[in-house]
């Protein structure tokens, strides 16, 4: 009889893990093994039948953090052994209560490892936990975040390493992760909104690209030049909106007043937004931050309509877009269900 | 930079008006911002003795040109140099700082010097007392001739001659210094810094701070560096109100979403160990503006009757004023409660009181520690002689014993025991020597 032949990634995670930890300073046996498991865990995580992004992040000093972050909550749950299986046991308490915007995290102590949940900010403007201890993280912090960003790929980053990626699909290795190049298609949305509320505008958008990539639904999404007050005659089949969604002034809005109506406001049309993109079509931008249409739809010229793309009408209306840059359109992108993202923008 | 010295600004001031001009016709000739009909006015009234409008409409000519000039310098840096959290760019500048806020700002800026900083405060106590409606109709309650020609040489000497006020050329350089390059350790301005009195430290962080807010790019990461060198550097001898302003700035980046920037200020906060100084919730800067209504209220005219108002809405927001806003409200209420060299709003006494009452003696203890010895505003105020009469009767004698065991710093120890033994004249001597030590002139 023929022996199989067993295929693991975990020598190859291990190894990862084991360079990993050292170059942020964090190194442990018993974290590198946990974290092993834990990306296991991690790959399309449900719960109660239910699927669940939680971002886990192993931290050294929980109350220096919570310190850091204004405006911050935390929720101890528990703790355990110095052990891989009370990570698990984190991340199996505490995943049911991170939907909204929480986090875990899991401390690790001299002799245990305690975790809960905590979050930060006021509104949704407010900086991110990962833009403030991953993306600007610094040295005194210690802090490594897990989690699924999208179908079966899972990122750990640090402060000082380059984010690893882990795929369980078979999905082609790809040096830029989804997360880079929907940031690269955000910047040519906020392009041309005002230098003092760019950075606002883009963790605004950030924040929605990152609603819809959790939702785990496939989208499109354009940009198009703000100066120009119709949209290109390719894109008009669609919901063009009579009134352009503009974020950017209600942030303005919001910094201004600082009052729960323009909170509310922003929140009201960050939801409206994901449903847009959500919606079957094209939602296009503008490069002032703005959102003009969705739900739009474009002809498949011949040549492309003919291309035998894997994807489907989706892909087909890449393409087609692509093929318009430069020609009212300044960038298009497009997440495919699985969450491959792929950009094109006008050089 | 185009001067090492430690005096960064300093304007280059025409010379003083002679002490032989003293008719109001050859006076007035020197207010160039002053119109002919203007002009025309002031020596018609002042002929009819109409000395209280005379005073009232060169001082509000004055105040008004002065404000017009500061607000030229961006309204955000004003509110970051005054710690004023509820004024934005759509603010009337003219209604929302104070009198006193103005001269003080000028001063700082080095717009006006410390002796005519010194002469325009006295000039709008006296415009004000005199303007206060329940005065009675006495001739004792009108403004003398001597006043209105003092009054009227104040605010041309200050103000009203300039054809324009702006900050002295080290001022803009020294704030362009900060935002366009990153300075090393080794800098002469830098090594000077820690040992330039408190007025410039404070100075220093609130530019710092203006900037972090305002700026993008490479001149927001300039102004970063800076600011990661220059706050641990003076971390250690700054006030509790500086230290909040930081924490407060912090909290207000992290907020609105202003990643960069905030990540920046979190680096310095991390190496001075600061986090204690970052506001848990928001509720503090609702104390914050009502102070503030307080001190414009009394700063401003018929102040006496303003007083009360504002100062029931901070009696109503509850007994606990939360620590961030301590420093701000204790200085708000002591202001009220210390009046000025003409008395106080005896309509606002009663809430004042409460207001003191609820305030413990850790409390107490903390703002002779932390709030009081570049407490320009109260400071000035010891070195009056109706306010510090009302000094006296503010602190026990058991608390005063307790502070004076725990308060570290000479000058403050000096100041107590002189509260303790209610020597007015040394207490006075005392709280001018430490205005001074500010950096003030006067």
């Amino acid at each position: 009889m023929k022996s199989g032949k067993p295929i693991s990634l975990r020598s190859v995670i291990l190894g990862e893990t084991v360079s990993f930890l050292e170059a942020e300073g964090m190194e442990c046996l018993i974290t590198q093994n946990g974290i092993v498991s834990l990306v296991n865990q991690l790959v399309n995580y449900r719960e109660e039948g239910k699927d669940l992004f939680p971002k886990v992040y192993i931290v050294d000093d929980m109350n220096l953090i919570i310190k850091s972050l204004p405006m911050s909550q935390h929720c101890y749950i528990g703790q355990g052994d110095k052990t891989k299986e009370t990570m698990l046991r984190a991340l199996k308490k505490c995943a049911p209560l991170t939907e909204a915007d929480w986090a875990i995290y899991i401390q690790r102590n001299e002799d245990n490892f305690s975790f809960g949940v905590f979050r930060a900010g006021t509104s949704l403007l407010s900086v991110s936990i990962e833009d403030f201890l991953i993306n600007n993280g610094t040295d005194e912090l210690k802090v490594i975040l897990l989690h699924q960003i999208s179908d079966k790929l899972i990122e750990i980053k640090g402060v000082k390493n380059e984010p690893l990626m882990i795929s369980f699909g078979g999905r082609e290795e790809t040096s830029r992760s989804p997360i880079e190049s929907q940031s690269e298609f955000i910047k040519t949305i906020v392009r041309h909104v005002d230098a003092s509320i760019r950075e606002q505008t883009s963790n605004f958008f950030k924040k929605v690209f990152n609603e819809i990539l959790k939702i785990g639904h496939g989208t499109l999404a354009c940009t198009i030049s703000g100066s120009k007050s119709l949209v290109p005659k390719r894109l008009e089949d669609g919901i063009i909106l009579r009134e352009r969604i503009d974020i950017p002034e209600i942030i303005k809005e919001l910094l201004e007043k600082d009052d729960l109506q323009a909170n509310s406001k922003l929140n009201g049309f960050f939801t409206i937004i994901v449903g847009m993109m959500e919606s079957d079509g094209i939602t296009v931008f503008t490069d002032r931050g703005e959102v003009a249409a969705y739900n739009v739809f474009v002809k498949h010229p011949e040549s492309i309509a003919k291309t035998n793309t894997s994807g489907g009408a989706r892909s087909r209306t890449f393409l087609t877009l692509c093929k318009l840059i430069g020609k009212g359109i300044e960038s298009v992108y497009i997440q495919s269900q699985d969450g491959k993202i792929e950009i094109e923008e006008n050089e | 930079m185009s001067s090492k010295e430690l005096v960064l600004w300093q304007n280059v001031d025409l010379p003083a008006i002679p002490k032989s001009v003293s008719k109001i016709e050859d006076l007035v000739d020197y207010g160039v911002q002053l119109h002919n009909k203007d002009k025309k006015q002031i020596i018609t009234a002042f002929n009819n003795e109409a000395y209280d409008m005379v005073s009232t409409y060169t001082w509000t000519k004055a105040v008004i040109y002065l404000k017009s000039q500061l607000s030229k310098m961006g309204i955000s840096f004003i509110a970051e140099m005054l710690d004023r959290p509820d004024i934005n760019e759509h603010t009337n500048i003219q209604q929302a700082i104070s009198d006193f806020e103005a001269i003080r700002l000028a001063e700082e800026f080095g717009v006006i010097s410390g002796t005519s900083a010194f002469r325009l405060k006295r000039a709008m106590e006296t415009v004000t007392h005199f303007n206060q409606p329940e005065l009675d109709e006495d001739e004792e309650n009108e403004i003398t001739q001597d006043e209105a020609i003092t009054i009227v040489r104040t605010c041309i000497q200050g103000i009203l001659r300039y054809s324009k006020i702006e900050a002295p050329i080290d001022f803009k350089n020294f704030r362009l210094e900060l935002e366009g390059n990153i300075l090393e350790d080794e800098n002469p301005y830098i090594l000077k810094l820690v040992q330039s009195p408190y007025f410039f430290h404070r100075a220093v962080v609130r530019i710092l701070i203006s900037l972090i807010k305002t700026s993008n790019g490479a001149q927001l990461e300039n102004s970063l560096a800076n600011s990661n060198l220059i706050i641990p550097m003076l971390w250690g001898n700054l006030q509790h109100a500086e230290k909040w302003q930081i924490g407060r700035t912090y909290s207000e980046l992290f907020t609105n979403g202003q990643t960069k920037a905030a990540s920046g200020l979190k680096r310095a906060l991390l190496k001075v160990r600061g986090f204690d100084f970052v506001p848990e919730d928001f509720r503090s800067a609702s104390f914050i503006k009502v102070a503030n209504e307080i001190l414009a209220a009394h700063d401003g005219m018929n102040n006496f009757y303003n007083e009360p108002k504002p100062v029931s809405t901070l009696y109503s927001m509850g007994s606990v004023i939360p620590i961030p806003a301590f420093p701000i409200c204790v200085t708000a209420i002591l202001s009220v409660k210390l009046g000025n060299a003409y008395g106080v709003s005896n309509a606002a006494q009663e809430v004042v009181d409460e207001i003191l009452k609820g305030i413990s003696k850790d409390r107490w203890i903390h703002f002779f520690k932390e709030c009081l010895k570049y407490n320009d505003r109260l400071l000035y105020k010891l070195m009056e002689f109706r306010p510090v009469n009302r000094w006296f009767s503010l602190f026990s004698a058991s608390l005063l014993d307790k502070a004076i065991l725990e308060v570290q710093d000479r000058d403050l120890v000096q100041l107590l025991k002189y509260t303790r033994e209610n020597d007015r004249d040394k207490l006075m001597g005392i709280a001018g020597r430490m205005y001074k030590k500010i950096g003030y002139s006067n």
